[in-house]
């Protein structure tokens, strides 16, 4: 081989070598890259390598294979690869390089026999193999950075990062894109509410008609959603898959499949209820004795759970007698709430302007409505308040004579004045001699006794008038079985103590037993007064007279059968929370998703239950015990348990299920 | 055998109780007529009261304005919902009066806008035969009141159900007289009180 030929043979190893060394430094660089990248977002908690990051990575690759290229140049010249040989076998003292040279003639046969003694093979081997070797291990190294970093994204937030391993042909398994899910409610603009997010939810709280956005980690492709039995579309917003609908009236649940995953939430919408208005002044319906003059104010407070819009004060003056009435309906006090969420009206109506007459009857109610665009608007309306003029005839036939108040009525003003004197006593007390002070105290305890003596005859009736008449036995026990009115026994024993007291002026230990025993006269007051609105005459019909079955004592003629009760809403839900613990260890995902199910299907049923139901979720989700609260579940739609009659026998059969 | 009991509403405004023997002229047709087994006499009910949601047809009648409670309101839309029917008749026959002006207001409110029930509707079939609807009234055709003869009655729909039923005809002046003076009569004018029964026990 001539120096010629070997300067050629080497210039071609290291034309390959360069090339293998480029590609391999390329490689090296673009995964250092890439596990930087995914290294920095599994810490910021961001999503997978978008396309951005996945070009600078790239181009930086491939700057790192140019500057490789660009210092490998030397391999084009053949006179440079000849240097290159004599660098790394410095004995040869440029016989190579002389000898490879086409425009050297001379000498050239010594120079060659030189070359071919010398062992320069040995040694340009390795020196040729090492680029390879250094870029092999430099991959090596960055491949196992590349590992580590994907390891850590995966570990750290279970995001989807399976964009770049797919873009790489790596056959990395890609994690569930329905964890880590945010929710953002819009409401409706007329509420005039900022926009919420939840991150990560069981169920959605939303105002009907609030726009709701799911997002999820990763791209939509391949995301399944369904609201109830609607299909939804899955579009793609900020790297982000997101499915929007609008919060629907009642409560459903929206299902997501990610292959194999799926994921339920339950949507529970919020209804905009109407506003309440409550006339607070005047506060009670009244009859005037004659047609009344001057005018009457109005107060009315309204609240809503959004924003209330207007309302006014209604009155209708309702006249007439018998069978005809005539009846005319206006309104005042128009006044715009503004959205607030609550307000007052007042109004004030001059009666003389109504022309009341006799019998007639003016109502007057609240009318408010709230500011719901949307479904609405709602307008409630408070309680009416109803004012009637007497007839000059209603009590022409009723005498009603003046009466001296009741004996209970009586005894309660008696035991006021006592206390207000015991009161009064006390607080002179600093400018009275003991003497004086125990005198006085032993006088009102002396009337207290007296009183005491006239509610002893009033709870044995010995003197229905109350009168000063009544004979007691102070020493006498009284017999429980005879007392009728238990708050006059305890008035009647708290007078006793407090008695007692005032005798030897201790009033500060008296007091709270007389104010014990007012109370109790009170009760009693309250628990004698009758109220009677009047009574319907009561006509009983003689069915067996008119079905001419009076003497007739057989079995009668029934045409209709029992029939079976209808299934209750309350049994339904219980049959779906039984099938649903039916599936609870076996496939406790499924069983998440029933729970949430049926926590939408009850919402509007029984809310208690609905409620019970979404803590039993979060409990389950969070990997916790969730008996107590699925039991509570239980007794919000059945009710605690009963005990049953223990006096009652065995009777051999269970009852019957209703 | 649980027995049907005729129920009055009581509501705290207005006369409630202005046709008091209508219960008992109703509970006289249905022993006379039919074989369903009855109280053999009514009761009067708070509408408030939870007590109402335990009758399947409350009658609720009156001349003066109707002004629900919340309470009595939401027992109202507690007994449709359950399944019950509420008849509500204007005592005063005046289409525009007080009572019907009030009572519309507060059935919109409570459930709904009623809406005019056609004379086919099996109400009309449920036991005796109405072919031309609801049979009018003398004080229809005498000219009291409005001066009208109403073609129609009115209501409120839950699915096929007749949930309200609401008549201007003024059929509680028509049937508030004593049992004892049906015999009287040429032709028992209760007999549509019957339809009325009969349709809120099957439907």
């Amino acid at each position: 081989m001539t120096a010629e030929h070997r300067v050629a043979c080497t210039q071609s190893q290291l034309r390959v070598v360069l090339l293998v060394s480029t590609l391999l430094w390329t490689g090296a660089a673009l995964l250092a890259i890439l596990a930087i990248e995914l290294a920095v977002g599994a810490w910021s908690h961001t999503a997978g390598i978008g396309e951005w990051n996945w070009d600078v990575a790239l181009a930086l690759g491939l700057l790192s294979g140019c500057w490789v290229l660009w210092r490998g140049r030397y391999v084009l010249s053949k006179r440079r690869v000849a240097l290159w040989m004599e660098e790394r076998y410095p004995s040869l003292q440029y016989a190579l390089v002389t000898a490879s040279d086409p425009l050297v003639t001379l000498g050239k046969g010594i120079l060659e026999a030189e070359i071919d003694r010398s062992n320069i093979d040995t040694f340009l081997r390795p020196a040729v193999l090492t680029p390879i070797i250094y870029a092999g291990v430099a991959l090596s190294v960055m491949a196992g950075a590349f590992a580590a970093a994907l390891t850590l994204a995966s570990g750290r937030t279970d995001t989807v990062v399976h964009d770049a391993p797919q873009k790489m042909g790596v056959s990395t398994p890609i994690a569930n894109r329905l964890l880590g899910l945010s929710i953002r409610v819009k409401p409706p603009a007329y509420t005039g509410r900022e926009v919420s997010n939840f991150d990560d939810p069981s169920a959605v709280t939303a105002l009907i008609g609030s726009s709701v956005t799911v997002l999820g980690n990763g791209r939509p492709r391949g995301i399944v959603a369904r609201l109830g039995d609607q299909n939804l579309g899955v579009n793609e917003i900020g790297r982000k898959w997101a499915v929007q609908f609008i919060a629907p009236a009642t409560a459903t649940t929206i299902s997501l499949t990610d292959r194999g995953y799926d994921r339920v939430l339950a949507i529970i919408p919020v209804t905009d209820r109407p506003p309440v208005v409550v006339l607070t002044e005047p506060s009670r319906d009244t009859v005037w004795r004659h047609v009344p003059s001057g005018s009457i104010n109005f107060t009315a407070r309204a609240t809503d759970d959004v924003g209330l819009s207007s309302g006014h004060i209604e009155y209708t003056v309702t006249t007439g007698s018998g069978e005809i009435f005539r009846s005319r309906t206006s309104s005042l006090s128009d006044i715009e709430f503004g959205n607030s969420a609550s307000g007052q009206l007042h109004a004030s109506i001059a009666l003389q302007q109504l022309a009341l007459t006799e019998g007639a009857i003016l109502s007057v109610r609240a009318v408010v409505s709230d500011n719901n665009t949307l479904t609405g608007p709602s307008t409630s309306t408070s309680d009416t308040r109803t004012f009637r003029v007497a007839r000059a005839d209603e009590y022409d036939s009723l005498a009603v004579e003046a009466a001296p108040p009741p004996p209970t009525e009586r005894s309660l003003l008696t035991q006021r004045m006592l206390i207000v004197s015991a009161e009064s006593l006390l607080k002179t007390r600093p400018t009275l001699g003991a003497h004086d002070y125990v005198a006085s105290s032993g006088r009102i305890g002396a009337d207290q006794a007296d009183l005491r003596k006239k509610v002893y005859n009033i709870l044995y009736e010995q003197d229905e008038a109350g009168g000063d008449s009544g004979v007691e036995g102070d020493d006498e026990e009284l017999d429980p079985q005879l007392v009728l009115n238990h708050d006059l026994k305890q008035a009647y024993d708290a007078m006793w103590d407090a008695e007692r007291s005032l005798n030897i002026g201790e009033i500060n230990i008296a007091l709270p037993f007389m104010k014990k025993a007012a109370s109790a006269l009170d009760r009693a007051r309250l628990a004698n007064r009758l109220y009677l609105r009047g009574r319907t005459p009561r006509v009983v019909v003689n069915i067996e007279k008119v079905r001419l079955t009076g003497k007739d004592k057989g079995q009668q003629n029934i045409a209709a059968g029992k029939r079976p009760r209808a299934d209750t809403t309350s049994a339904q839900l219980n049959r779906s929370l039984d099938a649903a613990l039916a599936i609870a260890t076996s496939e406790p995902a499924h069983f998440i998703d029933a729970l949430t199910r049926l926590r939408a299907q009850s919402t509007a049923a029984n809310s208690a239950f609905a409620t019970s139901l979404g803590e039993a979720v979060d409990a389950l989700r969070a990997g916790k015990d969730a008996t107590s609260v699925l039991v509570r579940a239980r007794r919000a739609l059945l009710g605690a348990p009963r005990v049953g009659d223990p006096s009652r026998p065995w009777e051999g059969v269970w009852d019957r299920p209703q | 055998m649980t027995r049907f009991v005729f129920c009055t509403g009581q509501y705290d405004s207005g006369d409630w109780d202005s046709a008091p023997l209508v219960p008992a002229n109703l509970i006289d047709s249905v022993a006379q007529y039919t074989s369903i087994s009855i109280a053999p006499s009514g009761v009067n009910v708070p509408l408030a009261s939870d007590a109402i949601l335990e009758y399947p047809l409350v009658y609720i009648t009156g001349h003066l304005p109707v002004r629900f409670s919340a309470a009595e309101r939401g027992n109202i839309r507690k007994l449709v919902d359950r399944g019950g029917m509420i008849f509500m008749d204007d005592h005063n026959h005046d289409v525009d009066g007080v009572f019907h002006k009030t009572a519309m207001e507060e059935i919109t409110i409570a459930l709904s806008r009623p809406v005019d029930i056609p004379n086919d509707n099996e109400l009309y079939r449920a036991f005796f035969n109405f072919d031309n609807g609801p049979p009018t009234t003398s004080q229809e055709l005498n000219g009291w009141g409005d001066n009208l003869v109403h073609k129609n009655l009115q209501g409120v729909m839950r699915d096929d159900r007749l949930a309200l039923l609401y008549s201007s005809k003024d059929y509680s002046s028509e049937w508030n007289y004593h049992p004892e003076s049906k015999r009287f009569n040429a032709i028992d004018n209760t007999r549509f009180g019957v339809n009325i029964i009969v349709y809120a026990l099957t439907r």
